[in-house]
């Protein structure tokens, strides 16, 4: 993997201007597959920053790769904070009432409340 | 130009520094100018058992209201539903810190925390937080012994009991106990909060902050296991909760070898029982006169009484005089005791024991009799009936010649809450609990904070100093002499003594006059000082409850029984928007501390009070109960007879 494309892009904007439609494309890919080990903010950094990419400008070949990657990205972030939400949502409401379970499962537990 | 350079950036690092400093220094004097501390004030903790909490809670930073004092009805009204500013910190008179009130208090939301005025102006008739039937889970009635009995369901021992002790409050409760920082806070009240002709006060307005924060929440079983996991995966681990935990203090007219456990052979005792503790709705707050005091005095000055004659014609039977710490939690010490007795742990076994003779609350007979209670169903044995109705027998013969009397209440009476009936639940004895009252509790203050020295009746006449007020014996020191020696002679029957030593048995009415003093009134008199380590006799504030030294043997009370636990520290403040007002106790109150002197040396355990709420576990503080008496000292002076 080449970690000086990923994370050395130049500037401070992150600035896909000068670079080749391939090198586009190996990057979008790069974080689509990265999104997989349970690193849901790369699909969203995914997302960010290819969509202009992949839905704004004009067509080249690369282009239709980008939107499907693109596309995928999205549909596993939206899975991501569906699963997520939902799970903080019961612990925090339910955490009390579960007692010995709630209990073991918490790292920091409030004094003097359930 | 560099050294004018140089010259103002060490000019400016010096300014720095020192405006650091004094903002260091003087940070105080703003919070100072703001907010008015109070000392004398005692909150309401909150205390768990094994499924329950009880008690009360506040906010973590504190919880803070608008002040408003609670004289009349429309005040009530006000707080509750018209007044425009909540929520309200209510600074209640005595006359209304009653169930009805708090129970409104308790489900409204514009409420965010009490201060009840302690002060005998205005104080109902009567007033016990306790419930009607205390301990009704944990005695002896239940479906399988004397279902009809149970649940006060022949006779209801303490009603005039409000069961507010037994509440949960989501909101600080505190006692304010001093009268001139009591006036401060009317005045800031008068001054900016009131009514002026039924329209309301405009800001800025009048407030006060209370803080009592408490760490454990929910049960016993919760908080154990939190702790637990607190101790294993925290660095800096947190305490959540203290047990209930403490001494039982025992001693023989003859002596027993404390290290040895299990059934001691030819050994037949007398147990005497008394109870070592009280309690009332705000923390440490608990004369207990009528309550405990009385049965703890009793039983010391027939200790003492009955030295003499153990020595000149020892009965056949050992005597066995033992004080329970703990019995308004559901008889800490005393079942602590069975439990000991049952597993071979302790100086003598359940076969040792020949009879139990309980003194319960005996303070307020006044001239009426005593009643002997006894346990019915106990009793439908035979030879357990033979054996009690003999106790009576001598219990009436040693009150011949004396100016108090004994009766027993009807047989299907149940027994009322008392030691005994743990003892019962391991097997029938034959015992009686000695009390003033023969159907419910004479004791209008049950576990309450008034259940002082004046529910007893023990005033001075105006104008004696300390030490005369210490010798100074009045009426009911000599009735509660009269029942000692009662008492002392009974068991000396019981014992199996002879009828003609009897009268050489009497209380001192003196001594009992030294410790009503001394364990009502005030603790730190020269007497004590006398007998105690000096470490002890010092701690400040006047109340209640004694610790007596658990003479010998090793397990404190605390194994067991950790299931009523609560937690650290409490603080409260009032802060005012206008000027300073704020309260700061820091109270202490990590419950019971444990000091296991060997017999060898100096015996002498503090029920000290606690822990700073910086962490510091190793602090006595020493403000929660401060009266601390060695029994080893106290027994042993009674015993020698020396300068008493």
């Amino acid at each position: 993997m080449d970690l000086s494309r990923v994370f050395f892009t130049g500037n401070s904007t992150m600035n896909l201007e000068r670079m080749p439609n391939e090198e586009k494309l190996s990057l979008c890919r790069r974080y689509y597959l990265g999104g997989f080990a349970f690193l849901p903010f790369l699909w969203l950094v995914n997302v960010l920053w290819f969509f202009k990419e992949a839905f704004l400008k004009p067509a080249y070949t690369e282009q239709p790769q980008i939107k499907s990657y693109i596309k995928k990205s999205a549909l596993g972030l939206i899975l991501w904070v569906a699963v997520l939400t939902t799970w903080i949502t019961i612990f925090q409401h339910f955490r009390a009432r579960w007692g010995e379970v709630g209990d073991y499962l918490s790292f920091t537990i409030p004094l003097g409340t359930a | 130009m560099r050294k004018m350079e140089d010259l103002i950036s060490i000019i400016r690092v010096k300014l720095l520094i020192t405006a650091l400093l004094y903002t260091c220094v003087c940070s105080s004097s703003v919070e100072q100018k703001i907010y008015v501390e109070l000392n004398e004030t005692v909150p309401c903790v909150r205390l768990l058992n094994a499924t329950h909490q009880i008690g009360c809670q506040s906010s973590m930073s504190g919880d803070t209201g608008v002040l408003h004092v609670l004289e009349t009805q429309s005040d009530l009204d006000w707080i509750l539903s018209s007044g425009p500013h909540p929520p309200y910190m209510v600074i209640m008179e005595t006359a209304f810190f009653n169930r009805s009130v708090m129970m409104r208090m308790k489900n409204s939301s514009r409420v965010s925390g009490v201060a009840v005025i302690v002060s005998k102006t205005g104080l109902a008739q009567n007033f016990s937080p306790h419930t009607t039937c205390p301990n009704q889970n944990t005695d002896v009635y239940s479906e399988s012994y004397g279902s009809e009995l149970a649940n006060c369901n022949v006779t209801v021992w303490n009603p005039l009991g409000n069961g507010l002790s037994y509440e949960d409050f989501s909101f600080p409760v505190f006692a304010l106990k001093d009268e001139n920082q009591t006036q401060v806070i009317r005045k800031c009240y008068e001054d900016h909060n009131q009514r002026v002709n039924g329209s309301a006060p405009h800001y800025p307005l009048c407030a006060m902050q209370l803080f009592s924060h408490m760490h454990a929440v929910t049960d016993t079983v919760t908080c154990m296991r939190r702790t637990d996991l607190q101790n294993r995966f925290s660095i800096n681990p947190e305490v959540l909760c203290d047990p209930l935990s403490d001494f039982n203090v025992w001693t023989s007219t003859r002596p027993l070898n404390s290290s040895a456990k299990g059934h001691a052979a030819n050994e037949s005792v007398v147990i005497a029982a008394a109870r070592l503790d009280g309690r009332s709705f705000f923390w440490e707050q608990a004369p207990a006169a009528e309550g405990t005091v009385s049965g703890i005095i009793t039983l010391l000055a027939a200790i003492q009484a009955l030295y003499p004659v153990t020595q000149e014609a020892p009965p056949p039977r050992n005597i066995f005089f033992t004080f329970f710490q703990g019995e308004a939690f559901d008889y800490i010490g005393s079942s602590k005791m069975v439990y000991d007795m049952e597993k071979n742990d302790f100086v003598i076994d359940l076969k040792n024991v020949h009879s139990i003779l309980e003194i319960g609350q005996v303070g307020l007979h006044s001239g009426r009799s005593l009643w002997m209670h006894s346990d019915p169903v106990s009793r439908k044995n035979d030879s357990v009936n033979e054996a009690v109705s003999e106790m009576m027998n001598r219990m009436e013969s040693a009150a011949a010649g004396l100016s108090v009397s004994v009766g027993h209440p009807s047989f299907s009476q149940p027994l009322p809450p008392s030691s005994l009936q743990r003892f019962l639940r391991a097997g029938p004895i034959p015992g009686l609990v000695l009390a003033d009252h023969q159907k419910s509790f004479s004791n209008r203050y049950y576990e309450s904070m008034y259940d002082d020295a004046e529910n007893l009746n023990v005033t001075y006449p105006p104008g004696l100093t300390p030490d005369e007020q210490l010798v100074y014996e009045t009426d009911a020191a000599k009735s509660l002499a009269e029942v000692a020696t009662l008492v002392a002679r009974s068991l000396y029957l019981q014992a199996g003594g002879e009828n003609n030593s009897l009268s050489n048995i009497t209380a001192d009415p003196k001594t009992v006059a030294q410790l009503l003093y001394g364990f009502l009134v005030q603790k730190n008199n020269s007497w004590f000082r006398s007998l105690l380590p000096p470490e002890v006799s010092k701690k400040g504030v006047n109340s209640i409850l004694i610790v007596l030294v658990f003479l010998g043997v090793g397990s404190g009370v605390g194994q067991q029984h950790r299931r009523a636990v609560l937690r650290p520290s409490v603080r409260a403040s009032l802060r005012s928007r206008l000027s300073c007002l704020r309260a700061s106790g820091v109270r202490l109150s990590k419950l019971f501390h444990m000091d296991r002197v060997p017999l060898e040396e100096h015996p002498s355990a503090h029920l000290s009070g606690g822990q700073q709420r910086t962490g510091d576990v190793n602090t006595r503080g020493g403000r929660g109960r401060a009266a601390a008496v060695s029994a080893g000292d106290l027994l042993h002076q009674l015993e020698g007879g020396a300068s008493v």
